[in-house]
């Protein structure tokens, strides 16, 4: 992949981000319970030996990205970063469906919930015939139903309130 | 033991025996197929249904399903980044490349291929080693696990492509996330915020499904594949993927490779609690540190996919060996199998194979049976999902997110189903910015067996870190991993001035 600077400053970014997770955590894990004389070794040995290695291996790819970053500014030709504009917009779109959807589904019931994230993840990507569009989520809903369901029994969410009633009706 | 094996086949070839491994078989593979449905799930769920069934039946249908479904896991694995079950997680790393280089084709018959031989190598193990086997696992303390552990991290660096301190920084953070949660040894909450769902730990199934299926989805959005008109094989020639099984000549120099994976998942997966994804870890890993071209691998090479194939489904077999003798179960789905046992009024351990011999060796053959259908039935899934293959990008991927939501859920309940998502954005910006996703794998996996491990061995010996490193197989496990992990480096240094001098 061409590093393009804007590339190289999202790497940064990324390094920075871990590195401060990382120091944020080790903080945390510092406050857990001290080893005794049954466990020596105690609860946050593992976790902060991890920690600590994470944060010198991000320090240093840190440096290497800054000094790349350095480098190659003053390149102001390179090619534009290849991710697909149309692309972005859809992905944001279904990341933020996933997880309205992850939120919703304890509330809406899973039936029904999947049946209508499924519409509107297809509407997200473009897809306009009706006929997809309704027979698509029906076909894999019934299927979803008659399998996880029906034969293997799975307690899927049944939501609350009048979606808890129409749940009851299948399941 | 001639006398019992052939009584064990003249049992399973009776009409309703065999009427149970087929179906048994059957049900694993399509259930093996579907993201988020592994063979601890299948197993667990058609649990019920053997209520009906003799002892000799139930058992058959459960272990032929289990089959069935380490062999079916693959399937997906390969066509659509997305394996079935977390056995085949490792060979996606190969499988998929090689689908997207046109050759689905092949690396499904190697696939196949290499699940019926590690299939019936573990069988053959557990027919004809389960005893000696069974003495050797007895050997494993605490200690001799955690050093099992460490070798299986030794695949870390191997595993990143493109930067290994992006792949060392991924796996270390699989082995904090396999942190989170309570304390194995004294029960203190780790990471987890004062959230109930956090004090469950990360649970393996969701991350693993939303950092490698429903990531993928993302990441074919964000290159814009989610076109309307578009589909997984727009790339390649007009599609028509037939299972290609590799040429003798492409098997043979592969053969010790091939023999160091069957031994090593059979081994593995004889070992209590290890199981089939650490063995396909531990096969991956051995191919790839003894590979003349190590930096191959995960660009879609056949070894990439034999390896871990031979090993998880010989694991399979193996698993079996400390169920039946010593009626402790070598991974989740034996544990549940043990259940089953426990169910029809069987016990399993040493009286089984003293007492109920045929039925132990109806078990071997049945199980035998099953890895040959498998081979079989595989053709029917294979088709199915290649047909898959030409639809429409945008329907695939809701296809996906749907079954990756579901299995998610099914594995425990909506904080599983946010806990995938949350792995999907996760994986999807890893993969963006080249942090590679299989070393977190690796990190969660071995993480939990490592350091609870580690700290009971150091609990025994007095906090004697030398009494623990010390013991025989310990050291020759940890010489092994100092080996596989400073061999490449060397090579590296004794080919440099070669290629200097050329230059």
């Amino acid at each position: 992949m061409v590093e393009t600077p804007m590339r190289l400053n999202n790497e940064l970014i990324i390094s920075g981000i871990i590195f401060i997770a990382a120091c944020l955590l080790l903080y945390v894990a510092s406050g857990f319970a001290p080893s005794r004389m049954s466990d020596q070794v105690g609860p946050a040995l593992w976790p902060k030996a991890i920690l600590l290695m994470i944060m010198v291996l991000s320090a240093v790819q840190l440096v290497q990205q800054t000094v790349s970053a350095i480098r190659k500014t003053a390149d102001s030709t390179a090619l534009a970063d290849s991710t697909d504009k149309t692309g972005s917009r859809m992905l944001l779109l279904t990341i933020i469906l996933s997880l309205l959807y992850g939120f919703s589904v304890s509330y809406v019931g899973f039936l029904l919930s999947i049946f209508v994230f499924q519409i509107l993840f297809l509407l997200i990507l473009d897809i306009k015939n009706l006929k997809a569009l309704i027979l698509y989520p029906v076909c894999l809903t019934s299927v979803i139903y008659a399998i996880f369901i029906k034969v293997l029994y799975i307690p899927l969410p049944r939501g609350s309130g009048i979606f808890l009633t129409i749940s009851r009706i299948f399941y | 033991m001639l006398v019992d094996i052939l009584t064990g086949y003249a049992h399973v070839f009776q009409m309703e025996n065999l009427f149970v491994v087929v179906l048994g078989t059957l049900i694993g593979v399509a259930l093996g197929s579907f993201p988020g449905l592994d063979c601890t799930v299948g197993v667990a769920l058609f649990l019920p249904v053997t209520y009906a069934m003799t002892p000799a039946q139930a058992i058959l249908l459960l272990s032929a399903l289990y089959s069935g479904a380490v062999y079916g896991a693959q399937i997906p694995a390969i066509l659509f980044r997305v394996p079935g079950a977390p056995e085949a997680v490792v060979t996606t790393l190969d499988g998929y490349p090689m689908a997207q280089k046109g050759q689905a084709g092949k690396a499904l018959g190697t696939g196949l291929l290499s699940s019926l031989a590690g299939g019936l190598f573990g069988v053959l193990g557990l027919t004809l080693l389960a005893p000696l086997l069974a003495q050797v696992a007895l050997l494993f303390g605490p200690s001799e696990y955690a050093a099992l552990g460490v070798l299986g991290l030794t695949a870390i660096a191997s595993l990143g492509s493109k930067s290994q301190v992006k792949a060392i920084i991924s796996g270390l953070f699989g082995l904090l996330f396999a942190t989170v949660g309570l304390d194995p040894i004294v029960g203190y909450p780790r990471f987890t915020f004062d959230t109930t769902v956090l004090k469950g730990g990360i649970t393996f199934i969701p991350a693993v499904i939303g950092l490698f299926a429903a990531a993928e989805v993302y990441n074919q959005i964000s290159k814009g594949m989610a076109h309307p008109n578009k589909s997984l094989n727009d790339s390649q020639q007009p599609e028509r993927v037939r299972v290609q099984f590799p040429k003798w000549s492409e098997i043979k120099p592969l053969k010790w490779s091939s023999i160091r994976s069957a031994f090593l998942g059979l081994g593995v997966g004889i070992l209590p609690g290890v199981g089939a994804t650490t063995a396909a870890i531990v096969g991956y890993s051995q191919a790839v540190q003894f590979s003349k071209n190590p930096e191959k691998f995960g660009t879609g090479t056949m070894e990439g996919v034999m390896a871990p194939e031979i090993a998880n489904n010989a694991a399979a077999g193996g698993a079996m060996v400390p169920l039946l003798s010593l009626g402790i179960p070598g991974s989740a789905t034996t544990a549940v199998m043990l259940g089953a046992f426990l169910l029809h009024g069987l016990r399993p351990g040493p009286l089984l194979l003293i007492q109920q011999r045929p039925l132990a060796f109806t078990i071997f053959a049945g199980m035998a049976l099953s890895n040959i259908l498998f081979f079989f039935f595989g053709f029917l899934a294979i088709r199915f999902f290649v047909h898959l293959r030409r639809v429409p990008y945008p329907f695939i991927a809701v296809g996906i997110l749907v079954f990756s939501a579901v299995g998610a859920n099914a594995m425990g309940n909506i904080s599983g189903m946010m806990m995938m998502f949350i792995f999907a954005i996760l994986g999807f910006i890893m993969e963006k910015y080249n942090y590679a996703v299989a070393p977190m794998i690796l990190g969660l996996v071995l993480g939990p067996i490592i350091e609870p491990m580690f700290r009971r061995a150091l609990m025994m010996y007095e906090y004697d870190l030398w009494a623990v490193v010390s013991r025989p197989i310990t050291a020759g496990l940890l010489l092994v991993s100092v080996i596989i992990t400073i061999t490449p480096v060397l090579w590296k240094f004794k080919k440099r001035p070669i290629v200097e001098t050329e230059v």
